[in-house]
């Protein structure tokens, strides 16, 4: 296993979103999360990097643990450092949100966070390419690396946000609705890459689209919105 | 009724647009008819030498290069203030401040958007009386520093709600975007926020400059006077456009003086256009091409 969700409840201010939730994801598996909006899929997501805190004013109870750096651990332990927890879970948001920077600077962001937290920056042109090709993109910005990441289009900047998670070499990957905003031909892409990212990390995705679900995903998860007290 | 209410609104709005451009243009044709645009180096420098002037080694006596001078420096100390404060406290409002304090911060910075300016002179001019009665002959006198200060004070709400607007209006999934790779707030902040948000930004920056450099009723209670000269320091009184152009027109003795006015108004209208334009132009090079035309 790689997540372990134990009695998970969410709560913005009274109304609950998640309740009593329980799920084991495994390791290097694509786990898919669908249900109705407001049933908690964001928010589900939004507590395995710890992402609501400071953003929402919400309440979380319950435990979630995963295996990260070769052991368990319960990722809203005190000890737990916040920048590390979130370079090991990389994230990738619905719509694409490349930074306002060059492709290159793009990529090197999370680099440039570890160096702030760490004191290391270890990236060579290599590095960059090898991630790049990872999602279809090398071929595509090999010449203009220096280009504001906005001029690509939308499928590309997905990727170059994929692309950009995994330069921190994360052991879990979130997705939430990847593909909603997207095109056929981009959705495609993105799919085929996930398949092939999952060899490398574990995938946890938000998707409302059943069919897409059926073509990627190993293990379904459907959530429902608690019964209102 | 019904039917014919959105044609209506149509007829009324092309006929305010129409006759708001035509009173604009005439208003302006008539200043430049005026003024006698192009102007001459003479209206600027008046008898000084031109260079020298420039050089600050001879005094202009007769000529607007005091008052432009004045404008100029003016405008930097007022935005040299208003900018980091500003911005700050934007940031601050849009992403730490929560609750009441919000709210009551929020409410204060409006009730001063929405202050006179006169009162915001008065606040001035108050300040200086108080460091004469505290510091006798040592505090701040009526000076362009005071003037500068004041008008900080005017344009610090526009600042500080324009960058807190400019935050607010990124989409959520840019503003969580670097904190999922572990980025703390203020990197957040540094690196993607304030980037992003930078064309609406620079934008309330260069209205603030153009409220700086038109506003009369500050500096009227707080250091500028008719004839001043090119201040040595900051702490000396000072010479402006607007001032310039209150003081002449009201206290014309011949129609060459008043002359002078027009010539001062034009100046400040084509120092506004140029600000007005460096704003568009920055919005669109500065701005995200990815956004644009969505």
């Amino acid at each position: 296993m790689k997540i372990r969700i134990q009695g998970l409840s969410f709560r913005y201010k009274r109304a609950y979103v998640l309740e009593r939730f329980n799920l084991d994801m495994p390791r290097n598996r694509i786990t898919a999360v669908s249900g109705p909006s407001g049933a908690g899929k964001s928010t589900l997501l939004f507590c395995l990097n710890r992402l609501w805190e400071g953003l929402y004013p919400g309440n979380m109870e319950g435990r979630i643990r995963s295996f990260l750096d070769n052991e368990w651990v319960d990722i809203y332990d005190s000890k737990v450092s916040l920048p590390w927890l979130r370079q090991k879970t990389g994230m990738v948001f619905q719509s694409p949100n490349p930074f306002p920077m060059s492709i290159r600077d793009n990529l090197l962001f999370p680099l440039k966070l570890a160096a702030c937290s760490h004191g290391k920056r270890t990236a060579a042109e290599g590095d960059l390419f090898a991630v790049l090709k990872k999602v279809y993109l090398y071929d595509e910005v090999k010449e203009r690396m220096e280009a504001p990441a906005a001029c690509l289009s939308g499928g590309q900047q997905q990727r170059l946000c994929i692309a950009r998670a995994l330069m921190a070499n994360p052991e879990i990957l979130l997705l939430d609705e990847p593909t909603s905003s997207l095109d056929p031909v981009a959705e495609e892409r993105i799919e085929t890459l996930l398949t092939d990212l999952k060899s490398e990390c574990t995938i946890v995705m938000v998707s409302h689209s059943e069919s897409q679900i059926r073509r990627v995903a190993d293990i379904r998860v459907r959530i429902h919105p608690p019964r209102p007290a | 009724m019904k039917r014919r209410l959105p044609l209506l609104v149509d007829v009324f709005s092309f006929i305010a647009f129409f006759v708001y451009t035509v009173v604009f243009a005439v208003v302006i044709l008539y200043l430049i008819r005026r003024a006698g645009f192009p102007f001459t180096v003479e209206s600027v420098f008046g008898s000084a030498d031109p260079v020298r002037a420039l050089l600050l080694r001879e005094p202009v006596f007769d000529g607007l290069f005091p008052a432009i001078s004045g404008t100029f420096l003016l405008v930097v100390i007022s935005v040299g203030i208003a900018v980091p404060v500003g911005i700050g406290t934007g940031v601050w409002l849009s992403e730490y401040a929560k609750g009441a304090l919000y709210h009551v911060m929020t409410l204060f910075l409006d009730i001063l958007a929405g202050l006179p300016s006169i009162v915001i002179g008065l606040f001035g001019f108050s300040f200086i009386l108080l460091c004469h009665r505290l510091f006798p002959g040592k505090g701040p006198g009526f000076s362009i520093i005071v003037s500068g200060a004041s008008l900080s004070v005017l344009v610090l709400p526009y600042l500080a709600r324009s960058t807190e607007a400019a935050l607010q209006s990124l989409d959520n999934s840019v503003k969580t975007a670097a904190l999922s790779l572990g980025a703390s707030r203020m990197e957040n902040i540094r690196y993607v926020l304030l980037p992003k948000a930078s064309p609406s930004i620079l934008s309330g920056i260069l209205l603030s400059i153009a409220r700086c450099a038109e506003d009369t009723a500050v500096i009227m209670l707080t250091g500028a006077v008719a004839s001043a000269g090119v201040p040595s320091g900051v702490f000396q009184r000072f010479e402006a456009l607007p001032f310039y152009i209150f003081y002449t027109s009201s206290q014309y003795t011949c129609p060459s003086e008043l002359d002078r006015a027009f010539d001062a108004s034009v100046i400040l209208i084509f120092l506004s256009t140029v600000l007005f334009g460096v704003s568009l132009v920055l919005n669109k090079t500065v701005s995200d091409p990815a956004t644009e035309g969505k």
